[in-house]
């Protein structure tokens, strides 16, 4: 099972007018999730996943186009 | 005029004279700061070029809330109430472009970059479902006006003598044991004992209590503060009620009055005095850089760091 920490992540990094009702459900749900995690003792439990960096973004979308190509294949 | 001293449309809150009649605990929390900062801030609406996060962070969180009662009043349930906030929410802080009618096009853009560590995006929506499920049994519950509207998303503007209109906006009035403004904060701090200490004498809660007991024809008593300690990783909630007497509130009132007539006659002489005592407040004021240097080059410090955007209006409905 995904960290809840990831999965919200992953789904606040869609344009939020693309998200359906289920989606800011399983936001609610997974933050909720958190914050029992807290009470019990741990104050990282709502540590938000790193977002990328622009140029992170830019390299795994430029990496995607590439594939697996390497000098080989030249 | 510089570009520095652009007004952009009719204010409300002004005469034709350009003195400020329609007050409110912004305006007047900026005068007694300093009257050169209500100057810069207020008359000329200077703004940081770079938007001050804590505002935009604490508005977005109140607004939230303030709107959760809101759908809860309108019939939804409270699961149904946390969806539309958090999807408002979420809406909000993403950036998207916009068409020529100003609508956000959907699929552009991007998630809001607070250029914080800890007042971001994530820690917002964090802190607006943590608070609900923190306060889910709460006792307090929305006061229901005599016209049987719930007492929610209240707006206000009060006559005060000599022509000066006190306005405001409460969220929510709630019955606590007595009948009470709520309202919420958001902090770096931990909430301690001295925290609570900032409200004693603070404008906007005796403004509120003020407001309150005239308007609403109810016994409002005091604000209920709900605080929340932002952190990394997680969000922290304390529960405090500050009270006003009548005593106070007639203190209060005549305190006002005076600044606001201090403040007028300011505008009117077109001098305002600079209270030197403020500039290390709270980090340090954002025109102490400018203030503080030659005014050969004030102007000039003054348009590289600031702009002048849109003059804060308290008559103006939010």
């Amino acid at each position: 099972m995904s960290e809840p920490t990831e999965d919200i992540a992953e789904l606040m990094s869609r344009d939020p007018l693309s998200l359906s009702n289920q989606d800011i459900i399983t936001i609610v749900e997974k933050l909720r999730s958190q914050r029992a995690r807290f009470v019990a003792g741990n104050n990282k439990a709502g540590t938000p996943a790193s977002r990328k960096s622009k140029n992170t973004e830019k390299q795994e979308k430029a990496l995607s186009i590439v594939g697996d190509l390497d000098l080989g294949d030249l | 005029m510089s570009d520095l001293d652009q007004t952009t449309g009719k204010l409300l809150s002004f005469d034709e004279n350009g003195l400020q009649f329609a007050w409110d605990a912004t305006s007047l929390s900026n005068y007694m700061k300093c009257p050169k900062y209500y100057e810069y801030v207020n008359l000329r609406g200077l703004q940081s070029r770079n938007k001050s996060v804590h505002l935009i962070f604490g508005g977005l969180y109140a607004a939230a809330l303030e709107n959760y009662f809101k759908h809860l009043q309108e019939g939804l349930t409270p699961l149904e109430a946390t969806v539309e906030i958090v999807r408002t929410a979420l809406i909000d802080t993403w950036e998207y472009e916009v068409d020529d009618l100003g609508n956000n096009i959907p699929g552009s853009g991007g998630p809001w970059d607070s250029m914080h560590n800890t007042k971001t995006r994530e820690t917002l929506i964090r802190s607006i479902v943590w608070y609900l499920d923190h306060f889910k049994d709460d006792l307090a519950e929305t006061v229901i006006l005599e016209n049987g509207k719930p007492a929610v998303e209240l707006s206000f503007s009060l006559p005060f003598d000599n022509g000066i209109v006190y306005c405001g906006h409460l969220d929510r009035l709630v019955e606590y044991g007595s009948k009470l403004v709520m309202d919420q904060k958001t902090s770096l701090s931990t909430i301690s004992a001295n925290y609570w200490k900032q409200f004693m004498l603070d404008n906007q809660m005796s403004g509120y209590t003020y407001a309150g007991k005239i308007l609403f024809d109810t016994q409002v008593k005091g604000v209920i503060i709900d605080a929340a300690q932002i952190a990394v990783g997680f969000t922290r909630f304390e529960r405090n009620v500050v009270y006003r007497t009548d005593e106070q509130l007639d203190e209060w009132y005549e305190n006002t009055m005076a600044y606001i007539e201090e403040a007028r006659e300011a505008t009117a002489k077109g001098h305002f005095k600079r209270n030197l005592q403020s500039c290390s407040n709270y980090g340090g004021c954002e025109f102490r850089d400018a203030c503080s240097a030659s005014p050969t080059h004030r102007q000039r410090m003054l348009r590289d760091h600031f702009v002048a955007g849109k003059r804060w209006d308290p008559l103006e409905r939010r």
